[in-house]
């Protein structure tokens, strides 16, 4: 009986050391990307570079709050899509030149957990988009899938 | 569900080796042993893990069982087929997750005191291993900028998961025919299918979720 409780001894003693040093490696923590919105990169037309908007206000109809506030030599944009709505207006307002552009997005909504650490998000998939022609020239659905891996989904093009 | 089917194709020819070695071992006996005197068929092992009960008892949220069959081939060689269910419950952030599903691994181990005393195995091992998992997601995405809370209700989405494993492990003789033993596992994940809804925070028989996780089993042997 002595073998066998010397042997358990030696099993416990192996297991408790391996996991005391097993549980020091486990990472807790977001990792991911939380943010979610329509990423929008500003194109010349003729050169198809991608150009810089010298000062860009952004608003969004049916919100008070600002999206983008005087932004300088903004290059690129992202445009939150309203999570409980199947449509969102923006109004890009180029103050240098004081003019306006309105661009309309339709699109269905899907909630997704990014993970139990980040929490959760709306992901969208854009239907159609619409859009005035003010200071824009032409506008291209790079990438219609929104959602938080910071890719390009639109392409104005001035 | 191909995954499923060659999943299943596998388990099933295993199961028939592990069947059809026995038979050869013990015919194989009866001949003359001439230069080396550890038999082809050396034993098998059926296993049943004690960490999932014992921790379940504990209070834990994880529910299993899991189970091991094993024939030792020149006691060095190890081909083992594992099999375990379970089901998990966690919530945080506001987001609930269960799932319930089970799993399989096939693999071998190889016991590195093959010429030692009979009473200690001590192994480095590999599997494959695949779960299927059916996982709810619940909870309620908050959005600052527009001040929206759009509550969610996922159920029953279908996770595929499948992953090699790398162990050590040790058994140890207690008592007749009984061994105990640990094994520890460095879990490495291949594929898994995507789901829109989120991937499963925790799958069975890998533990939570990521590119790699350990796992550990105490498990109880009875060998044959």
């Amino acid at each position: 009986m002595g073998k066998v409780l010397r042997r358990f001894c030696l099993l416990m003693s192996i297991g408790f050391v391996t996991a005391t040093m097993l549980n020091g490696c486990d990472g807790e923590g977001c990792f991911e990307s939380t943010t979610v919105g329509v990423n929008v990169l500003f194109f010349d037309s003729a050169s198809m570079s991608q150009v810089a908007i010298s000062k860009l206000t952004v608003m969004a109809f049916d919100n008070d709050s600002v999206l983008i506030n005087q932004q300088s030599n903004a290059k690129n944009i992202q445009l939150i899509l309203r999570p409980d709505a199947l449509y969102s207006t923006f109004i890009l307002n180029y103050l240098d030149v004081d003019i306006q552009d309105t661009i309309y997005f339709k699109y269905t909504n899907h909630s997704t957990v990014i993970s139990m650490e980040c929490g959760c998000a709306t992901f969208s998939k854009i239907d159609s988009v619409a859009f005035t022609k003010h200071l824009i020239k032409s506008l291209i659905v790079r990438k219609n899938e929104v959602n938080n891996a910071n890719e390009e989904n639109i392409r104005i093009l001035y | 569900m191909p995954m499923k089917r060659i999943f299943v194709s596998c388990i099933s020819l295993l199961l028939l080796l592990l069947v059809a070695i026995p038979a050869v071992g013990a015919t194989k006996k009866r001949k003359p042993i001439t230069n080396d005197t550890i038999p082809l068929y050396s034993g098998m092992f059926v296993g049943f893990d004690l960490l999932r009960p014992i921790s379940m008892a504990l209070g834990d949220t994880y529910k299993g069982l899991e189970a091991s069959y094993e024939v030792g081939l020149k006691r060095r060689y190890y081909p083992i087929a594992e099999i375990g269910a379970g089901n998990y419950e966690y919530n945080k952030n506001n987001i609930d997750f269960k799932t319930n599903g089970m799993f399989g691994r096939i693999g071998v181990n190889y016991n590195m005191f093959s010429k030692a005393n009979n009473d200690y195995i001590g192994y480095l091992g590999i599997r494959y291993a695949y779960a299927y998992q059916k996982y709810d997601y619940a909870g309620i995405a908050i959005d600052g900028y527009w001040d929206t809370e759009m509550p969610f209700n996922h159920i029953g989405i279908l996770g595929h998961t499948h992953w090699a494993e790398f162990l050590i492990g040790i058994k140890v003789k207690l008592i007749h025919q009984f061994y105990m033993g640990w094994t520890f596992r460095l879990n490495m994940k291949i594929g898994e299918k995507k789901s829109s809804y989120g991937t499963p925070y925790y799958v069975p028989g890998f533990g939570k979720n990521g590119d790699k996780s350990q796992t550990v089993n105490f498990s109880l042997y009875y060998k044959f």
